[in-house]
């Protein structure tokens, strides 16, 4: 797997996951249990350990985030130039779908 | 809850086992907690992810001729590492099912605490049955050895917790 890939494609089931983890961390780093808080105000869902860190993972083995430098058990992420990059990039595409949806909603209904 | 991570590959758990450790003390147990940690060891073993952290606390090239030796001394069969992982998971997730059914319906005592101590130890043994090529017994004798070796395990753990709780 290239580390340099720039999407979230490949990521299956955890794509959502680890989207809404980009997002979490676009405002400044945070470890794990943060990041299930931070998601689950936004989302109202609430990941568990494993699918977070399966997530986490994908995110980190292909250079979307890096952990910081910490003493405590619970190490806190951050994102990285390349992860700011696709997300502005996956949110751009999601904003470009929600545009062309309500788009044709109001057509239909007018 | 915590021994679910044992379901994890060893790399994996260098890697995140202290995160997710510390995330576990505070997260309630419930059955979809136990249901997401399995599911995501099946991930974690099916599509495991390079990570700078994790490469470095394995040691790649020691684990590969230490994972050599290992095959050749214990028999363990590369082909038969599907079945053998189902067998594992598959054990830890009925007895994890068990457990949280019995606990719910009569509370916790030694017996369901026993149970979860003793699930990894009997889905270890029998997934290192089944994970060998010649499997060392067959049929009846399988049968008799699995259920009693477990029923051994299961009476070790719940002879320590008589033990400890008397102490």
């Amino acid at each position: 797997m290239s580390r340099q890939q720039t999407g979230l494609d490949d990521f299956g089931r955890f794509a959502e996951p680890a989207l809404l983890i980009l997002i979490s961390l676009a405002d400044g780093s945070k470890h794990g249990y943060a990041i299930t808080d931070d998601i689950e105000q936004v989302t109202g869902v609430r990941h568990g350990p494993g699918t977070l860190y399966g997530a986490l993972a994908r995110l980190e083995s292909r250079g979307f985030i890096e952990p910081v430098k910490s003493t405590d058990r619970r190490n806190p992420y951050r994102l990285t130039d390349l992860g700011r990059a696709a997300l502005r990039t996956r949110l751009a595409a999601l904003e470009a779908v929600t545009r062309a949806g309500q788009r044709r909603l109001v057509a239909s209904e007018g | 809850m915590t021994w679910l991570l044992q379901l994890y590959p060893r790399a994996w758990r260098r890697r995140y086992g202290a995160e997710v450790t510390a995330m576990l003390a505070e997260e309630p147990r419930s059955l979809r907690l136990a249901l997401d940690l399995v599911a995501g060891a099946v991930d974690a073993r099916m599509h495991p992810q390079w990570t700078p952290g994790a490469a470095e606390a394995e040691g790649d090239h020691e684990m590969t001729a230490n994972t050599a030796c290992t095959y050749a001394r214990t028999g363990y069969a590369p082909h038969r590492a599907k079945i053998s992982a189902a067998w594992m998971l598959g054990i830890s997730l009925v007895s994890v099912v068990i457990g949280l059914t019995v606990s719910s319906a009569f509370g916790d005592s030694l017996y369901t605490e026993a149970l979860f101590t003793s699930a990894f130890f009997i889905a270890l043994l029998v997934s290192n049955f089944e994970g060998r090529d010649p499997r060392p017994y067959t049929g009846a004798a399988r049968v008799v050895i699995l259920t009693t070796g477990s029923a051994l395990i299961y009476g070790f753990f719940l002879a320590v917790s008589l033990v400890a709780e008397r102490l």
